[in-house]
């Protein structure tokens, strides 16, 4: 990383605009700025809400700069479109410099470097130099990658290098996000997302696309056979939502598995989570006891959910059109478990109104009997709500989180490290000089010098 | 499973919170009065309320298998508060262990206090987890960011003693706005009592807010000046004993570095769970979006500083800007937006 430049030509080129750090360093803040919109100015809302926020003005001003769907307006993606086209023009012209760099000849010791090092350990060796050089080289081969000897007049020199490959490290970075990118964008061209429904004992093999508003056919069928809620013991917090589902495939026996939030189905490149459930209609038997005021005789009928039954003393007919498992009050009390009844004669309008459910006491008198609903048998039939996905750029954004993080630890946490040593003759000791330098953390590495040069003297 | 009674996960973290306040008072006057004695035990005491707050964590985790929904403890806003406050004083140790800068203890034993106390005031409930919660995702997610939030509270400590050594008036914008933002939520709070009026709590959190910063930035402004007046060499004892600005430079880099790879791997951990609970591995729930912004400004940071060669006030001063994006990540999502991350509150 390099950014010495030596000469800075007058004209600013298109490749220079686009190669500069500056630009990237506006984008990023730009980017960060832009993306603070969105997170106040809730994105899920609807158009009639957000109008009633804003008022007609501010609206049009916002509807028009796309502030209510941001993440997905032109001008953003347009934004991240130049960061990365910022990125690759940088990578193109930097890279073969490193390149060049990386896979370079071995410096080796140079006396101007070595000059240039502001802190040296210095020392003297009972020993000759030369001894003094293979003492050097034995420690110094042991904890560098590449090693090389030589001569500076009188002096013997070694020198010491590694990890310079790790100059590569941000490249990796870089690459890592153009391929969340990329798998982004493969994600929304041939990906989609969609709802199904499916109520307990059906099936369904398509799904509504909810970007193109169109059917998508799905390669298998999906059966929803139950789908069940469950409570943590002695509370009323839900531990679970499980759909128990059935796939049939063509030319395949139909099989069984089970989706769970957070352990999705994954078929085909399709993937079925559990997103919601909700309950469509009640089965099941109600026991409704009609009683003549003026004879006092009872008589408790057994009836099915929509499903007529004869009224006892020929009256007619009646059915429970349906059952609410909370009914609602007007000012929004739970009053508990209810049916609708519909009460046909023979002659005359039909009465219909509502019945708490379980409650003998309870009594309303239509068509000349008193009506009780004494209790029910009832079990709701639920819908599974199932998110279906398809994203065949998610393994290539999981590719870029795996890259970013190795290039982070390289970037970030190893360095190319370079040690030049310098052993004079002094009579017939030696006067040993030590001095290193990295491209990252120099402190770190000066204090992994300072432990060499320990080392090597105290090895006489 | 039965416990002695005073072995309560919440009674040992009240415990801790004491340690770790008093670790800071001791950490304070050692900086002031320079005995090696109250240096040498606010360490030890920092160490003990680690290892409390170590025992604590443990403790509730225990706890929840003992109430029947065994899960990690680390679901709600008390709980990652605790862990919060770990995750700082396991940072400042291992630094104060390989720099030997114990004037930055001074600093983080009052972060990991704060945390602490701020989570005395939250619900200690052990409540089950949410289906969408029970996943193995839940722990690496967690562990990774706060390990990245703690770094970059480290880092921001470094940064205030960078600034203080300094004497730089950047102090005066900082302290400025921390009382600022005390008045306006003290002042919104305290009129939210008596009146719902959107424009008034607004008002009243604005003039407030504002007033409240001036008056705090221009003290500071005033009390560096005249330290700058008498002592135009920083030679005075406490400027003295903080390490060298180039020191400080360079570790509040380094710790912002490790910060940064840590919210990569939190932010990573995060999307792929998202990808199996929901089905997508980005929606831009607000707190994914200012995760991702405070990703953006520190790494505009290691840019500007690897490229531009920025070095010193203008990278502190960015590092300041990422810890109040990070602040605003962890607090102020749950508390003014809505989003998926709902349950943490």
């Amino acid at each position: 990383m390099n950014n010495k430049q030596t000469v800075k030509k007058p004209e600013i080129s298109f490749v220079a605009f686009f190669a500069s750090v500056k630009l990237s360093i506006f984008l990023l803040l730009t980017v960060a700025a832009t993306s603070v919109i969105g997170t106040l100015i809730p994105q899920e809302a609807s158009l009639r809400e957000h109008y009633q926020n804003f008022g007609p003005t501010l609206f049009r001003i916002f509807d028009t700069l796309g502030f209510f769907n941001v993440y997905q307006a032109k001008w953003f993606q347009f934004l991240l479109g130049l960061l990365a086209f910022n990125l690759i023009v940088c990578t193109l012209k930097r890279f073969p410099i490193t390149w060049k760099l990386v896979t370079g000849v071995t410096p080796g010791f140079s006396q101007g470097k070595f000059n240039s090092i502001k802190e040296k350990h210095q020392f003297t060796l009972k020993m000759s130099a030369q001894q003094a050089q293979a003492t050097v080289l034995d420690i110094v081969r042991k904890r560098f990658r590449t090693v090389t000897e030589g001569r500076e007049g009188e002096a013997f020199t070694v020198y010491g290098e590694k990890g310079r490959w790790t100059r590569m490290g941000f490249y990796l970075i870089h690459m890592a996000f153009l391929l969340i990118l990329l798998g982004a964008i493969i994600g929304s061209v041939f990906g989609f997302s969609g709802y199904v429904h499916i109520p307990e004992g059906e099936s369904v093999q398509s799904v509504e696309n909810k970007q193109h508003e169109q059917e998508m056919a799905l390669p298998f069928t999906i059966k929803c056979d139950s789908f069940s809620l469950d409570y943590y013991e002695g509370t009323r917090s839900i531990s679970e939502f499980t759909s128990f589902v059935t796939i049939i495939e063509p030319g395949k026996e139909p099989w069984q598995t089970t989706i769970r939030v957070n352990h999705p189905l994954r078929l085909h490149g399709i993937n079925l989570y559990q997103s919601t459930y909700d309950i469509s209609q009640h089965s099941g038997t109600i026991d409704v006891q009609f009683t003549d005021p003026e004879t006092g005789n009872s008589e408790t009928v057994t009836t099915t959910i929509t499903q007529m039954s004869p009224l006892p003393f020929d009256k007619g007919s009646f059915m429970i059109t349906e059952y609410i498992e909370h009914l609602r009050s007007r000012d929004g009390h739970d009053m508990g478990p209810a049916a609708r009844m519909h009460m046909f004669s023979e002659n005359g309008p039909p009465a219909v109104f509502m019945m708490p459910v379980g409650e003998p006491d309870f009594m309303q008198n239509k068509m000349g009997l008193d009506v009780r609903v004494i209790q029910g048998e009832v079990t709701p039939i639920y819908v599974t709500g199932l998110k279906v996905t398809k994203d065949p750029g998610v393994w290539v954004v999981y590719a870029g989180f795996i890259l970013i993080l190795v290039g982070c630890l390289v970037t970030f946490f190893m360095a190319h490290q370079q040690l030049y040593i310098k052993i004079s003759p002094k009579g017939n000791r030696s006067f040993v000089e030590i001095g290193g330098t990295a491209n990252k953390n120099p402190q770190g590495f000066e204090e992994r010098t300072r432990r060499i040069a320990r080392r090597i003297e105290n090895k006489e | 499973m039965v416990l002695p009674e005073f072995l309560e996960s919440s009674l040992v973290l009240s415990v801790v919170t004491f340690i770790y306040g008093a670790a800071a008072v001791l950490y304070w006057a050692n900086w002031i009065f320079e005995k090696p004695v109250l240096g040498r035990s606010a360490t030890w005491l920092m160490v003990i309320g680690f290892l409390g707050n170590t025992g604590g964590i443990a403790l509730r985790w225990v706890e929840t298998y003992v109430q029947g929904h065994g899960r990690a403890p680390f679901t709600n806003l008390y709980e990652s508060l605790v862990f919060f406050s770990w995750t700082i004083a396991l940072l400042y140790l291992v630094i104060e262990k390989q720099h030997k800068i114990r004037s930055l203890g001074a600093f983080a034993a009052p972060l990991a206090f704060l945390a602490l106390a701020y989570a005395a005031l939250q619900n200690k409930d052990i409540m089950p987890l949410m289906p969408a919660l029970k996943s193995n995702w839940l722990i690496a997610h967690v562990m990774t960011c706060f390990l990245g939030y703690a770094a970059f509270a480290v880092a921001f400590g470094l940064a205030v003693i960078y600034l203080l050594k300094a004497r730089d008036k950047g102090l005066a914008w900082l302290i400025g706005a921390i009382f600022g933002i005390g008045a306006a939520t003290l002042a919104v709070t305290v009129t939210g009592m008596k009146t719902d009026s959107f424009w008034t709590l607004a008002g009243s959190g604005f003039f407030i807010g504002a007033g409240g910063a001036l008056a705090a930035g221009f003290l500071t402004a005033t009390i560096i000046n005249l330290i700058k007046q008498n002592d135009p060499e920083g030679q005075g004892r406490l400027t003295k004993m903080l390490p060298d600005l180039g020191v400080m430079d360079e570790l509040t880099y380094q710790t912002i570095l490790f910060g940064f790879m840590f919210l990569t791997a939190g932010i990573i951990t995060g999307a792929v769970w998202a990808n199996s609970a929901w089905g997508r591995y980005w929606s831009w729930d607000p707190k994914e979006t200012w995760s991702l912004i405070t990703w953006l400004i520190y790494a505009t940071m290691i840019h500007a500083r690897l490229v531009r060669g920025w070095r010193g006030r203008r990278t502190i001063y960015l590092s300041l800007v990422g810890f109040s994006a990070v602040l605003f990540t962890y607090f102020g999502v749950n508390t003014l937006l809505k989003g998926l991350h709902s349950y943490a509150t």
